[in-house]
């Protein structure tokens, strides 16, 4: 057990670590000069000189990762060339918002997939089934930007129903947690019809109503225990992997989130908060394949000895 | 300039603004602000919250460190200079209560105002003026418009570790400055509207050393109590400043974040009281005439030449524009109504450098003016018809530069010129441009920094400034005449015999045709009926601080 868990641990610092040494080199192969970027066009050649001495930019490449990775031992992921503000305090500061969008977000599309995975299922093949796949298919292929972007236009601008930009209140977050959640459901529906339809089939369910158990009994409380185990697993994943789309979310609603901030850094061409951001969402997925491999064996006892 | 980005930086190449449309608009010209008319003044009102938002955070609050147009309005809230703009370009006393300039130009004296406090309760003292400069001077700390301040004497001593302390920046008293210069320059109070000039409290700046562009403390009108980097501003009234002229508002919260779409829909439906403060034009390109013809925008859209210009650069060191009947078939070849045209008409054709705002700037110049058959007539003579191809470099960061790229690819095309399109990043666009002997061909722009033509051509058009890498002579022009008249214009201190040798070197420079000039921006500030004061300034283009609500 111990040696497994260490082995994991390794496996997750490698990850990391190479995630920074593929960043940090492929953020220097862009071409042009950061000097440039934060001196701005009108730079005299003096002064792109000081920021290079500024930041050590003329040092080799090598000694700068040597460097980052120090700090990077030490907790510290630098400070923003551009803001000068420390990374990881741009990172918390944002933070709570991008988890209140993608919390809402998940709570939404699971609340939506549910009834209509179990519906789907119990009424299979009817044009109710249908007419879901249909739609369930439209939404997966959707670009999350134009659909945030439709939503915001019809459902805000045109017919004044929502708020639609910036965090200033709850009701700020609806609309975009709403775009989340129809990129999403789904493809959650689907999966949950996919596991019902093989619950249902099974002796223990047709057990249940030869005892007379009520169909929403049946539906609700015997089959969709069952068939959210493998749910809950893609689930976990997801919200780790929901970055990518909390990414255009938040940029189309202004939201200061990290998707915002990710966004900025690689517009300001700014090294430490690129570092920082891509950084950070490595340890989100990293971390909650952790999360996922240990609520799988606390749901489901006899996977605990896999892990 | 600005890192974010530079924003700074972006907004000199970016082009825009312009209006076929101009009649339908209140044209507002330096000193005539369009809410005030001779029988009827309104009486400004107290209160209120002004409701702006950008789309990305303005570089810092260190006035050494931010120097573009998106932050000098927000710094201008916060910070007060010796001399300031009036609704125009003439300069008014502002810190320093008036001032003496000795007979050769050199050497000026400035009397501080007294009993001035910066918003942490200390009087401002003449020594606090020396300080600031010399902190800009300061190569440690990489002030982005120190170059300005490198004529005054001693400079280059201080700048290089010779002296402790700057020669020509003296306080003999508490209420005197004298500022001595190398040689006079008849544009020097300008450059001290110039954000490194704007004056700092040393033992805040010491108190928070790099952090000190969070934690500003200056003498404005208001203080900034707010700011979530990238997410919000808030400024509210400086109770140690004695200009309620300027405190009519009392609060400013700045939205950051989000595009300018965004902002406008927001706008629409009255969550901000100015569409877009980035002015750039001011209203989104694709809106534009969507806007103009709301009726319920009508007389709310303020609307100003900018002195910004646009010019496609030819590089005179690499072939084939190091031949003169090249470049002048490439001045006769490009249309520039089209593209004009083309972009809503919101910029205005230029065949000039100099745009209309700037002293010098000449209505009659037209050197080349649109003729395929004699660009095609010159590539002959040339022995180059049809084989001229080449790279066009110019920045992805907006649609215009597409725009304009492709309409003059194909002018081109007409007259057997090929030109390759080469959009690139800003930062990659900034490297080959300013690098030498790299970019052939590049659409480039030059906004003002302070309302001087040397600004544009001393800077440009200089030979002397050409350097191998981040040059501003982007065409890497070197006619020793235009030099010559350059340098005896800088320092000339006769201001009529200045313009003219200015114009001079104008049309010399244009007629060597290193550039094709392309157009003058325009630009649009869209208001709510109840916002008042908000007309454009030709340099600071917006001040909150002159704003009030009529509600």
């Amino acid at each position: 057990m111990i040696t497994r868990l260490l082995k994991r641990f390794i496996a997750s610092a490698v990850t990391l670590l190479g995630t920074a040494f593929l960043t940090f080199f492929l953020l220097n192969a862009v071409p042009g000069d950061v000097a440039r970027v934060i001196a701005g066009a009108k730079a005299t050649p003096e002064v792109i000189k000081d920021i290079h001495a500024k930041y050590h930019l003329d040092d080799p490449l090598w000694q700068r990762f040597g460097f980052y990775l120090g700090q990077l031992a030490h907790g510290n992921l630098g400070h923003s060339y551009v803001t000068d503000q420390s990374v990881a305090e741009a990172i918390l500061t944002r933070l709570p918002t991008t988890a209140a969008l993608s919390s809402l977000a998940v709570v939404m599309w699971v609340a939506l997939a549910v009834p209509f995975g179990v519906l789907t299922a119990r009424f299979r093949d009817s044009w109710f089934d249908r007419s879901v796949l249909i739609a369930a298919t439209l939404t997966l292929s959707l670009p999350a930007f134009w659909l945030a972007r439709m939503l915001q236009y019809w459902l805000g601008y045109q017919l004044g129903w929502f708020p639609i930009g910036f965090f200033r209140s709850f009701f700020d977050l609806l609309l975009p947690a709403a775009a989340l959640a129809i990129l999403f459901v789904g493809y959650y529906a689907r999966l949950i019809h996919t596991n019902m339809v093989e619950v249902l089939d099974s002796p223990y369910v047709r057990a249940a109503r030869a005892r007379g158990a009520s169909e929403t009994a049946v539906l609700f409380q015997h089959a969709l225990r069952n068939a959210m185990i493998p749910v809950v697993t893609i689930l976990g994943m997801d919200v780790a992997g929901l970055l990518g789309g909390v990414l255009f979310i938040e940029n189309v609603f202004a939201l200061p989130g990290i998707g915002t901030l990710a966004v900025q850094s690689v517009f300001n061409l700014d090294p430490p908060v690129i570092m920082g951001t891509v950084l950070f969402s490595a340890a989100l997925v990293v971390g909650a394949n952790w999360v996922v491999d240990l609520l799988y064996g606390l749901i489901d006892p006899r996977i605990k000895t896999g892990i | 300039m600005s890192a974010l980005v530079k924003f700074t930086a972006a907004t000199i190449l970016r082009i825009l603004v312009g209006s076929l449309l101009c009649g339908t608009l209140s044209d507002t010209r330096a000193g005539l602000p369009p809410s005030v008319s001779a029988t009827n003044v309104p009486i400004p009102k107290r209160g209120g919250t002004l409701r702006l938002a950008m789309p990305n955070d303005i570089s810092s609050f260190d006035p050494a460190l931010a120097f573009d147009t998106i932050s000098e309005p927000f710094l201008m809230l916060v910070y007060q200079g010796l001399v300031e703009y009036d609704d125009g370009v003439k300069l008014l006393p502002c810190l320093a209560k008036n001032w003496t300039i000795s007979a050769d130009q050199r050497i000026y004296s400035f009397h501080i105002r007294p009993g001035v406090r910066f918003s942490n309760g200390r009087v401002v003292v003449a020594s606090d003026f020396v300080y600031t400069l010399e902190r800009t001077l300061d190569p440690k700390l990489a002030a982005l418009s120190e170059s300005f301040f490198e004529e005054i004497a001693g400079a280059p001593d201080y700048r290089a570790g010779k002296t402790p302390h700057v020669r020509g920046l003296r306080a003999p008293s508490d209420d005197t400055l004298v500022i001595e210069l190398t040689a006079p320059d008849p544009s020097f109070l300008y450059i001290l509207t110039l954000p490194g000039a704007l004056v700092v409290p040393r033992e805040v700046v010491a108190q928070y050393g790099q952090s000190f562009g969070s934690h500003p403390v200056g003498t404005g009108p208001y203080r900034l109590t707010e700011w979530l980097r990238a997410v919000r501003m808030r400024f509210e009234r400086n109770p140690l400043s004695t200009q309620s002229d300027r405190q009519y508002l009392d609060a400013i919260d700045v939205m950051e974040g989000g595009d300018r779409e965004l902002h406008l829909m927001m706008f629409e439906r009255g969550e901000l009281d100015i569409a877009n403060i980035t002015a750039d034009p001011g209203i989104p390109v694709p809106d534009f005439i969507r806007i103009q013809h709301t009726p319920r925008w009508q007389g709310l859209i303020e609307c100003m030449s900018a002195a910004s210009s646009y010019f496609l650069v030819l590089n005179t060191e690499l072939p084939p524009f190091n031949e003169l009947k090249v470049r002048q078939a490439m001045n006769y070849a490009i249309d520039k109504d089209k593209i004009v045209r083309l972009l809503h008409g919101t910029s205005t054709p230029a065949n000039s450098v100099l745009p209309p705002p700037v002293p010098g700037y000449n209505p009659n110049l037209n050197v080349y003016a649109y003729d395929p058959a004699k660009a095609r007539r010159l590539l002959a003579e040339s022995g180059h018809a049809d084989d001229i191809s080449f790279n066009l470099w110019y920045e992805t960061d907006s649609t215009k530069p597409d725009t304009t790229a492709t309409a003059i690819q194909y002018d081109l095309l007409q007259v057997g010129i090929h030109a390759r399109l080469n959009p690139v990043s800003f930062p990659a666009f900034l490297d080959a441009t300013q690098r030498r002997k790299t970019a052939q061909c590049s659409i480039s722009g030059w906004s003002q920094d302070y309302p001087d033509p040397g600004d544009f051509l001393d800077t440009m058009f200089n030979g002397h400034r050409i350097t191998d890498e981040g040059c501003q002579n982007l065409a890497f022009y070197n006619n020793p005449e235009v030099n010559d008249l350059l340098a005896e214009a800088a320092t000339c201190p006769d201001p009529d015999r200045r313009l003219h040798l200015y114009q001079v070197a104008e049309r010399t420079m244009l007629t060597d045709a290193p550039v094709v000039p392309l157009y003058f921006a325009r630009i649009y500030a869209l208001r709510q009926p109840w916002l008042r004061g908000c007309y454009l300034h030709p340099v600071l283009y917006f001040r909150f601080e002159r704003m009030w609500l009529d509600r």
